[in-house]
């Protein structure tokens, strides 16, 4: 009958794990007296939170005491942050240094003021531009405006004009009376697109409006000339021909009725 | 001698100011008490005249009122700091739209006539802006002291921004669709006096449109 004792080569040896490895050596009349292993002793259990303070402690503890790698670690940490920083900063295309101003223009409603039905057959677009200047000197400053002005006068006929009978068909031909070339919008100018070219000093309304007046005339001057209107004429001739030809009219004969260019 | 140098610095200051260059007179002049003399020169530039074959059959009137303000900072790869003081501008601008049926590409091939039934399939309409203007009476703006007034130049990007965004919106004000009825409106009578009975004309369009396509169709003021 043998009892086992813990070896003195391995005397630390845990005393629960014995029954594990002896049941190969141990005689089969040996199961009479089995010995139950004593009970581990009660762990001492913390809290989570206390044990991660004392692991914090244990830290603190460490750099103070190592105080000269924890700088250096410190050092390395910002060094590295102010590199990454620094990489995200300069790879874009800004400059350095800018004043930067917001673009976009805050959402705001469109209103329909007004909407009407009209007849204008539009037969010559003249697409013009107009420097204006102005420049004033005073004792205070000199002030300088100067600004191209962008516009396009559209020359037709205005069928709201034409008489009831402006069409008579006689046989296979068109008898056409057509109220005379116009210019069709007396509003021509954008200023969307007017190009400021220089401005120095303080411009008021009134004295811009001026300046849109005077590219205004300045526009019709040139534009509205006997050679437009003849060239306008004879492109309403051509496409309403055309026009009648295609519902089976062989001849069309015109005459145009007097009108003011201007609408 | 203190007031021989004042005297010797006015009279250098008035000097100075006098030996600028002269200009020609403006009618400006004398909107002005301060002008003395006024440069203007009319020049024309280029005109460029295009044949066209267009019926414009409806017009809108568009108002809006422009709104921005201007939230600058110091910005760069560095900084980013919000500048002091507020630059807010509020700009009234009234657009004029025209919805057309552009006659260049009809032909025979448009019209069909079957006995006495006319059929007329029109081309896709279009709308163009004919005129913008700012209404610079009612313009307002509202500046610090620390920053600096709005530039024509300015002004005139805002405006083109305005003119952009009810461009985007075109689809919403039914232009096409009223540019499609005006253009019925317009031809029926025509056909009618060709002996046509009313009853018998059928104006047709090529397909119906959806806002994207529809916003194709216009054609933006003449870029130069």
């Amino acid at each position: 009958m043998s009892h086992d004792q813990p070896s003195a080569a391995s005397p630390a040896t845990d005393h629960n794990q014995q029954p594990l490895a002896e049941p190969v050596s141990a005689p089969a009349d040996a199961d009479t007296r089995i010995d139950t292993p004593a009970p581990p002793p009660p762990k001492k259990r913390r809290g989570c939170w206390a044990g991660g303070f004392v692991l914090l402690w244990r830290l603190l503890a460490a750099a103070v005491r190592h105080w000269r790698v924890t700088l250096i670690l410190i050092s390395l940490l910002v060094v590295g942050f102010a590199a990454w920083w620094l990489t995200m900063r300069l790879s874009d295309d800004r400059p350095l240094f800018s004043v930067e101003h917001s673009e976009a223009i805050a959402e705001s409603p469109e209103e329909i003021r007004a909407m009407r039905d009209i007849g204008q057959w539009e037969f010559l677009s003249i697409d013009t531009e107009e420097l204006i200047e102005s420049h004033e000197r005073g004792l205070f400053g000199d002030r300088h405006l100067v600004r191209v002005f962008r516009g396009t006068l559209r020359i037709g006929i205005d069928m709201q004009r034409a008489t009831p009978d402006w069409f008579t068909p006689k046989g296979e031909t068109a008898v056409v009376r057509l109220p005379d070339v116009v210019l069709l919008d007396s509003a021509f100018i954008n200023e969307s697109r007017t190009v400021t070219f220089y401005e120095e000093g303080n411009w008021n309304a009134a004295e811009k409006q001026k300046q849109l007046d005077r590219a205004r005339q300045a526009m019709l001057k040139r534009a509205l000339n006997a050679q437009n209107l003849q060239q306008a004429r004879k492109q309403a001739e051509s496409q309403f021909r055309y026009l009648f030809n295609s519902f089976g009219y062989k001849d069309v004969v015109f005459t145009f009725e007097p009108q003011n260019p201007l609408p | 001698m203190k007031k021989l140098f004042l005297f010797s610095l006015l009279l250098l200051l008035w000097t100075s100011c006098q030996d600028r260059p002269t200009a020609l007179s403006s009618p400006d002049a004398a909107a002005t008490p301060t002008a003395t003399k006024t440069v203007d020169t009319l020049s024309a530039i280029v005109a460029q005249v295009r044949g066209r074959n267009r019926l414009h059959t409806t017009e809108f009137q568009i108002h809006k009122v422009v709104l921005y303000e201007d939230k600058a900072k110091l910005g760069g790869k560095l900084l980013d700091i919000d500048m002091p003081g507020h630059r807010k501008i509020a700009v009234p601008i009234d657009i004029t739209l025209k919805g057309y049926i552009d006659f260049k590409g009809f032909s025979a091939a448009n019209v069909k006539l079957i006995d006495s039934l006319a059929i007329l399939t029109l081309p896709d309409p279009g709308v163009t802006v004919t005129s913008l203007t700012v209404d610079r009476k009612h313009t307002r703006q509202y500046v610090s002291i620390a920053r600096a007034n709005f530039s024509d130049a300015e002004i005139t990007r805002l405006v083109r921004q305005g003119e952009d965004s009810v461009m985007r919106h075109i689809s919403r004000f039914g232009i096409v669709e009223a540019a499609r009825e005006s253009a019925a409106r317009t031809l029926v009578p025509l056909l009618c006096r060709m002996g046509f009975k009313e009853s018998n004309i059928i104006v047709r369009f090529r397909k119906d449109f959806n806002a994207d396509e529809i916003r194709r169709f216009v054609t933006p003021f003449k870029a130069h």
